[in-house]
């Protein structure tokens, strides 16, 4: 079934990407909007549902890059398009508890290798095939993984400075 | 800037037309209105978004009182500024009656939800929070046309919902999300609850049950006249366990 639902995860889909992403590995969200971390809490609209559907919700392999690589490819470009951004800090989800977001039995949540030449690490979370079968896939629906995907994020212990997050990989 | 009235109609997008329809909609005969809080609570985010408006076009100045609308503006923005007034009058009378909590009766009360003591000021705390977001995040989705579209829709949505909601809530958590959506939030200690808006007169919801979010059981129309009864119910609880 997971095979189905995903099937951009079974083989490499960057050349520049170190392979598949593995169960095991860390995932890392860095977080860029203050508003969306409030009282302990990681909002659901810290993930757009648009980026899901067309999956290019970008996310970092935290075991393929290092905390500085992690600052030069994601944090600072994104603050130079956009200087009401602030980095509030790196949110970690193991893959597996990602892709352990189900609904009715099915796998909602793909993570997805998308290395770039110059940042091998980049993945991509989208929604799953199965999510798209239009009886399936109802508003509610979405809003579900959408909140999920967030409560699996905003787990203890919450933003972590760039090098405090990297650090507990080491 | 210099603007006909017609090319700013042609910019006038549609959520900015049903402003103008609710502000013609408060200023009905007090027995057609529909109930004083919910009018009360609407019409702030109402005002935060026609100040939005006339600031857009350049015809007033961000903190600018209305007052100062130039003799020379568009007429539309002429009608708009004397509408925030009669809005802004009604809000200072309302606000004269409640200047205590009182106890509200709601029409079709489904659960204990629509009848309960009524903190005014908590009751407005959403809307407050919404027309501050209009202000913050409107500018963070700036950048994105699509996004802007989905969110000038969606706060509009946000208010229809927020409108039918007749009761004392713990304070919802309220924000956007890069594509433009408006995602409210109540968290509790035994339970969240998320309901989000693309602006299309609908929204999605989900609960909190046993550590995991689950879809919302009805699908959530804003045309409909009650929310839907498991997130009323839902509220409901999270409210009395507060």
């Amino acid at each position: 079934m997971s095979a189905c639902a995903c099937p951009k995860e079974c083989s490499q889909q960057q050349r520049h990407s170190p392979g598949v992403v593995k169960a095991e590995e860390p995932i890392v969200y860095v977080l860029l909007q203050p508003d969306h971390w409030a009282g302990g809490q990681l909002t659901a609209a810290a993930f757009a549902k648009s980026q899901l559907s067309r999956g290019t919700l970008s996310v970092c392999r935290g075991a393929h890059c290092t905390a500085e690589e992690a600052r030069a490819s994601i944090v600072q470009p994104q603050l130079e398009r956009d200087d009401r951004r602030v980095l509030v800090g790196a949110l970690r989800a193991r893959c597996s508890d990602i892709r352990d977001i189900k609904l009715e039995a099915h796998r909602a949540v793909c993570v997805i290798d998308d290395g770039q030449a110059n940042f091998p690490a980049h993945a991509v979370l989208a929604y799953s095939e199965v999510t798209k079968q239009e009886k399936f896939w109802e508003r509610n629906q979405r809003s579900a993984v959408r909140a999920e995907l967030a409560r699996v994020f905003g787990l203890q212990p919450g933003p972590l400075s760039l090098k405090d997050c990297w650090d507990h990989f080491a | 800037m210099n603007l006909s009235t017609r090319s700013i109609r042609d910019q006038i997008t549609q959520p900015a037309r049903e402003e103008l329809a609710f502000i013609e909609e408060l200023r009905r005969p007090a027995s057609q209105t529909p109930p004083v809080l919910d009018t009360d609570a609407t019409a702030l985010l109402y005002i935060a978004a026609h100040r939005l408006a006339c600031s857009r076009f350049g015809v007033l100045g961000k903190g600018d009182p209305l007052e100062s609308l130039p003799s020379s503006a568009p007429t539309y923005f002429v009608g708009l500024a004397r509408g925030i007034r009669v809005v802004s009058k009604a809000l200072q009378q309302t606000r004269d009656r409640l200047s205590e909590p009182v106890t509200g009766v709601y029409p079709q009360p489904s659960s204990r939800v629509a009848v309960m003591q009524v903190d005014t000021a908590g009751r407005n705390e959403p809307l407050r929070r919404l027309a501050q977001i209009l202000e913050t995040s409107g500018r963070a989705v700036a950048n994105d046309p699509e996004a802007k579209r989905r969110f000038n829709a969606a706060k509009f949505d946000a208010a229809k919902f927020f409108a039918k909601l007749s009761a004392k809530l713990p304070k919802p958590r309220i924000s956007v999300a890069e594509d433009g959506e408006v995602v409210v939030e109540w968290i509790g200690h035994n339970g969240r609850a998320v309901v989000d808006f693309e602006g299309d007169d609908h929204f999605g919801y989900a609960l909190l049950r046993n550590g995991r979010f689950i879809a919302g059981q009805h699908a959530g129309d804003l045309q409909a006249p009650m929310l839907p009864p498991d997130l009323l119910q839902y509220l409901d609880e999270l409210t009395t366990a507060e």
